[in-house]
């Protein structure tokens, strides 16, 4: 038989209160009916004494196997794993039970976090107890902590090791269904899907031109060349994949979050759509590349192509943590904003725009002759000036005691949000907000005309 | 909290309510003030079963009986007796096999059926020694000295055998 798989769970057998009880009442009840020759002290303490006597006898000699273990390594956003403790009872045991600690984001069935089971006298065989976890939110969820514990007769003692809490699991994001039509501004690389500008083995007809030393026969175009009386070829474009860089602004978190089905925050929206747009890329053969701005111990991945990469991006998304707000987080963003772009990629900003770093940084890469798109993922019903009591909750601690002061100063905001948004895109920097499928499009139809067109960048 | 832990701890309060009672209706003098702090350790004891609370109501239940009831005299008062003792019992039962399993779930019904079998039959051994007390205390023999001891030391005994199988384990190096 082999094990069952998980952490084996330490303890050792104690006796319970109420094990204490049955034997001390009854002892002091029984002795004192004695001493005191009272035989009603010796009746009310008999039944007490037996009670210990007997869980006493019948005490659990040897440890069991317990073993806790979850059932999936990682989840994707609403997938359930189920936290599982395996009990192989020795004698004397009698009952178990477990009762997991309420985690932030996570549905339980049962719903009360709790299970129990009892075992028949003799049984060897290994139970399992189980509740089903269904995580609501990207992020590392740790399931627990949990109590197991397990009892012997009349529950005179008890084998409980300390809370255990297993390794949190990663959730990673349910990208948001996203498409995009329009190729990618300046594919640059080596064998993709997107049209580049230059001639090559592609499937978009480019133009119909005299056949030159080198051509393959089978582009020969043979109704012109019968037309004209000269050889003439198709020619096409190359298809090429692109480099995309997506950033993600995780500095400010704006918004409540529900999980799965709910309302959003900025940074649920910005890492759902960085996970489509990187999943859309990846499947069209596209290198992505992500950085995530503000966050602590996130490593900038390089630009990669494949199905193994963008299991790296989506780990590395649920990872994401919004950043604390100190000085030191300034101090990351502001390294973060030295990294190094190679020429053709496009930027894909994924930020609530109320850092203004992060927009200004949209400008740099803009001027520097970066394709850049930035995408607004503030949540609609934040972007208003006059957003109910409920919702200014969501913007400040202070909002309950001070909600005219707070609706104030987000006004205040918004309208300078409104006028570094109307800078950046006087600047050449597309920005729009998170649409789903078709959010790109329109702006990248335009970038690619203007990467079509001559123009001055400061390098 | 589940439904059968409800009516564990709803059994809980009975029978406490039950041995409040039956002191009370045995005492020729009962203590009102010894009364209202047990009701109010009855609620607290079902509401945390796991808690020293449940040993301080039982204790003082018990304590309650032996200040304030006289040595029963008659069939009536021994009847009493017996069922003050079995409500005891089942005060300690429910509250131990609430203290067992988590709060939340439901009790399972193979503890049920093994946890009332064996109340059954502690509380039926329990008769015997209800007889035997009863028929010695209606001869109304004063007893001697010696054998007075011979139960002390017995008793004695008796604690130092369940004080040594009652130790915890000690890891064995």
């Amino acid at each position: 038989m082999t094990a069952a798989p998980g952490q084996r769970l330490e303890a050792r057998w104690r006796v319970t209160s109420a094990h204490i009880r049955a034997v001390l009442l009854g002892l002091l009840f029984v002795g004192a009916g004695v001493v005191l020759r009272r035989p009603d002290a010796l009746v009310l303490g008999a039944p007490l004494l037996l009670v210990g006597l007997w869980a006493t006898a019948t005490r659990p000699t040897a440890s069991p196997v317990v073993r806790a273990a979850i059932a999936h390594p990682v989840l994707r956003e609403g997938q359930a794993t189920r936290w599982v403790a395996t009990i192989t009872p020795g004698p004397g045991v009698e009952e178990a039970g477990l009762v997991l600690l309420p985690t932030p984001y996570t549905l339980f069935t049962p719903g009360l976090r709790a299970a129990a089971t009892a075992f028949a006298p003799g049984a060897g065989a290994p139970t399992t107890l189980e509740i089903i976890c269904q995580s609501t939110r990207w992020g590392l969820r740790p399931l627990g902590p949990a109590t197991v514990a397990v009892s012997g007769a009349f529950g005179g003692f008890r084998w409980e090791p300390q809370s255990v809490s297993l390794p949190a699991i990663p959730t990673v994001p349910l990208p948001d269904t996203f498409t995009a039509r329009v190729p990618v501004p300046r594919p640059d690389g080596l064998v993709g899907q997107n049209r580049s500008h230059h001639q090559g083995s592609g499937g978009e007809l480019d133009q119909i031109r005299p056949f030159r030393f080198g051509d393959r026969l089978r582009r020969v175009h043979w109704p012109v060349s019968v037309r004209t009386g000269e050889l003439h070829v198709t020619a096409t474009h190359a298809d090429q994949d692109s480099e995309i860089l997506l950033l993600v602004d995780a500095m400010n978190d704006i918004g409540q979050s529900e999980g799965v089905g709910g309302s959003t925050s900025s940074l649920d929206n910005a890492v759902r759509a960085a996970g489509a747009i990187a999943e859309h890329y990846l499947r069209t053969g596209d290198r992505v590349g992500l950085l995530v701005l503000g966050a602590r111990d996130l490593p900038h991945v390089k630009a990669a192509a494949g199905s193994n990469h963008l299991r790296r991006l989506l780990d590395l998304l649920a990872r994401v943590r919004v950043a604390d707000g100190t000085v030191s987080d300034e101090k990351r963003l502001r390294s973060q904003l030295r990294h190094h772009v190679s020429a053709g990629t496009l930027a894909v900003i994924l930020t609530p725009a109320i850092s203004p770093e992060v927009l200004a940084h949209a400008v740099a890469l803009s001027r520097r002759g970066i394709s850049v798109v930035t995408v607004d993922t503030l949540p609609s019903d934040l972007a208003t000036p006059d957003i109910p009591l409920a919702g200014l909750a969501q913007l400040s601690s202070a909002a309950d005691d001070h909600p005219d002061e707070t609706r104030l100063a987000w006004r205040l905001r918004l309208l300078e949000r409104n006028r570094e948004m109307t800078r950046a895109r006087q600047a050449g920097v597309p920005i729009v907000p998170w649409a789903g499928p078709g959010t790109l499009d329109l702006v990248l139809r335009d970038l690619g005309r203007r990467s079509r067109a001559p123009r001055v960048v400061s390098r | 909290m589940s439904r059968s832990q409800f009516v564990l701890r709803g059994i809980l309060v009975t029978a406490s309510l039950t041995l409040l009672v039956l002191t009370l209706a045995a005492s020729p003098h009962p203590i009102i003030v010894a009364a209202v702090v047990l009701l109010a350790l009855t609620v607290y004891a079902a509401i945390e079963p796991d808690s020293v609370f449940v040993t301080v109501l039982l204790g003082g239940h018990v304590l309650h009986w032996l200040s304030a009831v006289p040595v029963p005299a008659d069939t009536a008062a021994w009847v009493g007796l017996l069922v003050a003792a079995w409500a005891g019992l089942v005060l300690h039962l429910t509250a131990s096999l609430a203290a067992s399993l988590p709060g939340q779930v439901p009790v399972p019904r193979l503890s049920l059926r093994r946890w009332t079998r064996r109340g059954a039959l502690v509380a039926a051994v329990t008769v015997p020694v209800w007889a035997v007390a009863m028929l010695s205390g209606q001869e109304a023999v004063k007893g001697e000295v010696s054998l007075t001891y011979a139960a002390i030391a017995a008793v004695a005994l008796l604690t130092f055998s369940v004080w040594l199988l009652s130790r915890e384990d000690r890891p064995r190096p």
